[in-house]
Order: C-alpha cells, then sequence, then structure tokens
C-alpha cells in the first residue's frame, strides 16, 4: 500500500510538471509571437525594427534555459539562431530576407507549441 | 562535461528510486511484465545520457511513469486472480506422477533436452522419481519426488528436535548494531557483559552473532589478538 501511495504522488507530480510545463510554453510562444508581430509591423512602418527584433531576442535569451527543462534543446537553439538572424536584417533594408527569417521563427515557434501539446501528431 | 556528470547523477538516483519502488527482485525472479519495464527502463535512461540535447525531465517522466504502471499492474495482479493470469500466465505441470506431460511441453515449447536439464538442477537425474514437476511463470521448475524417494525427515521418524534460532548479527566491525539489540531484546550493557565474560573487547570484534537463546557467536579481527 506504501508503495501505491508513492507512485500515486508521484503520479501527480509527473502531471502537475506536465501541464505546468505546456501553460508555460504556450504563454512564452504566445508572447515570442505577439513580439516578433510588432517587430514586422515596426519593419512595415519604417520606424524601429530593430528596437522590438532587440526585445524579442531579450525576451527569448531569459526564457530559453526554463523552456529547456521541457523541450528538445536542438529546437531551441534553432529559434534562438532564427530571432539573431531576424535582429541584424532587421537593421538592414533587405526585407526579402528580413519577411524570411520571420517567417521561419513563425514556423518555428509553431513546431515548438506542436511537439509539446497533448495532440495525435505528437503522440504518434 | 560538468552537466555530463550531473545529468549522470540525476538519472542514477532516479533509477535507484525507480528500481527501489518496484521491490527487491532478481532478474531471474521477475514476472514477464517486470522484465519488460525493467528492461525498457534501462534503454529510456541511457537516452538522455547520450543525447545532451534532450531534457533530461523527459528520461525522468518516463522512467516515473514505467514505475508508476509497474505497482499498479501488480497491485491489480494481487487483486485478481484473471489478471495476474493474463500479464504472468500460469504455471503448467510438466511431469504427473512420473509421466511426462508432452502436450504441456508442446504448449510451453520446451524440448526433452530442457526438461532434463531443469531436472538435473534440481538433483533429479530420473524422470520416473518424479510425482510433479512445475513450470513456474519466472521458468523455474519446482520438483516434488516421489514419497519413496524423498530425503528422510525427523517427522518421518517421528522425531521432535528443538526450534532452531537464527542467529543474527549483533557486533559488526567493533560497533553495536542497535535494531538486532532491540530485536533479541538485549541491552548494550548485557551485551558489554558478555564480552566481558569471553574476554572480548568491543573494538576487538570483527563479528558477533546472537539468537534469541543466548548463544553467541565471536569472531575477533584478524589484527588484533
Amino acid at each position: 500500500m506504501k508503495r501505491l501511495i508513492a507512485a500515486g504522488v508521484i503520479a501527480v507530480i509527473i502531471a502537475a510538471i506536465h501541464f505546468s510545463g505546456n501553460i508555460y510554453i504556450k504563454k512564452v510562444i504566445k508572447e515570442s509571437n505577439h513580439l516578433l508581430e510588432s517587430c514586422i509591423t515596426e519593419y512595415k512602418k519604417s520606424a524601429n525594427p530593430e528596437v522590438a527584433a532587440k526585445k524579442l531576442k531579450n525576451y527569448w535569451d531569459k526564457q530559453e534555459d526554463y523552456l529547456s527543462v521541457f523541450a528538445h534543446h536542438d529546437n531551441l537553439d534553432e529559434i534562438e539562431r532564427a530571432i539573431n538572424s531576424l535582429s541584424v536584417y532587421s537593421q538592414t533594408e533587405n526585407s526579402e530576407i528580413f519577411y524570411e527569417y520571420s517567417g521561419t521563427v513563425k514556423t518555428l515557434l509553431h513546431q515548438l507549441l506542436e511537439d509539446n501539446s497533448f495532440n495525435m501528431h505528437s503522440i504518434l | 562535461m560538468l552537466s555530463i556528470i550531473i545529468r549522470t547523477l540525476i538519472l542514477y538516483i532516479v533509477l535507484t528510486l525507480g528500481i527501489r519502488l518496484m521491490g527487491k527482485r532478481q532478474i531471474g525472479d521477475m514476472q514477464p511484465n517486470e522484465l519488460v519495464v525493467t528492461l525498457v527502463i534501462s534503454e529510456i535512461a541511457a537516452i538522455p545520457l547520450q543525447d545532451s540535447n534532450q531534457p533530461i525531465l523527459n528520461g525522468v517522466c518516463s522512467i516515473f511513469v514505467l514505475v508508476i504502471l509497474e505497482i499498479l499492474l501488480s497491485f491489480i495482479a494481487m487483486k485478481s486472480m484473471s489478471f495476474r493470469k493474463l500479464m504472468s500466465g500460469q504455471s503448467v505441470i510438466i511431469i504427473k506422477n512420473g509421466v511426462i506431460d508432452q502436450n504441456a511441453m508442446k504448449k510451453v515449447r520446451m524440448t526433452i533436452l530442457d526438461l532434463v536439464e531443469l531436472l538435473r538442477g534440481q538433483d533429479v537425474f530420473e524422470i520416473e522419481d518424479v510425482e510433479f514437476a512445475v513450470l513456474e511463470v519466472n521458468g523455474d521448475l519446482s520438483v516434488m519426488l516421489k514419497s519413496q524417494k524423498q530425503t528422510l525427515t525427523p517427522s518421518d521418524i517421528e522425531l521432535k528436535p528443538k526450534s532452531a534460532t537464527l542467529p543474527l548479527p549483533i557486533i559488526s566491525d567493533g560497533k553495536i548494531i542497535k535494531d538486532t539489540c532491540k530485536n533479541l531484546n538485549v541491552t548494550q550493557k548485557e551485551l558489554l557483559l558478555l564480552l566481558e565474560r569471553e574476554r572480548v573487547k568491543l573494538e576487538d570484534v570483527f563479528l558477533m552473532t546472537l539468537d534469541k537463546e543466548k548463544k553467541a557467536t565471536i569472531i575477533r579481527k584478524s589484527d588484533k589478538k
């Protein structure tokens, strides 16, 4: 019976880790997408896209350590690289590459969300 | 490098905890589902060790999920006979009254050479001497010899020997084991008196065992004569 109680406690801890991890990842991706959108808007307006890109970069750098507890480190590094490139190209007028990197960041963020959420695709 | 060492330490602790939670069993004594869980756990633990890009939490969670599953299944198996049969199978009688049940052997895919080998392992060299031989779910063969071939026991000749008492280690390497003192209802003072009577100092004792009838066996340390 003691073992069953211990198993129950561990099951609750695992469930708590799973749900809090999912909520955290969703929150970070939502905020990153929001910062990315504002960076694109600023770029379109030719205002200050590099400030918005820097904000996104700083936010991602801060969250990456915590995200690495739940997500595959390679995926996080890939997103970091894309955000860094986005930050560099936001200072140039090469819109083609800027939009390409913003698209890459969006796709990678979506992929990260999909990989860590509970759905048929992630189970199979 | 340091991160790999820390990851290894964490996984080692998790694995030890997991196996401890599953309970004490030798590999050979495991039921099929226990063996599967043990093998899969060792494989899962290896993944985050080899690939430092994998979050360690994935491995830890998978290990604990398997351990929980194992505990849950063994609990259900304890309560339900049919579930136990489904999970672990059933013991099969291979020899009955000295006659081999060939159908049963076919069912468990056992050759006559396997059977003879298992019988030899039980010190049985003649199949006719066997009353019953049962193949257990863990692969062991339990053998019951015919009554005329069984070893003579005191009860066969109506003898009533004194019941044996288990000698427990009470001093190990000059240190008193308090749990044994409690079990045998002996105080430390009594123990020291006993040593005094035997003319041995506590620190000179390598091992001392004591049974319920207070019969002591003392082995001194070899460098102190």
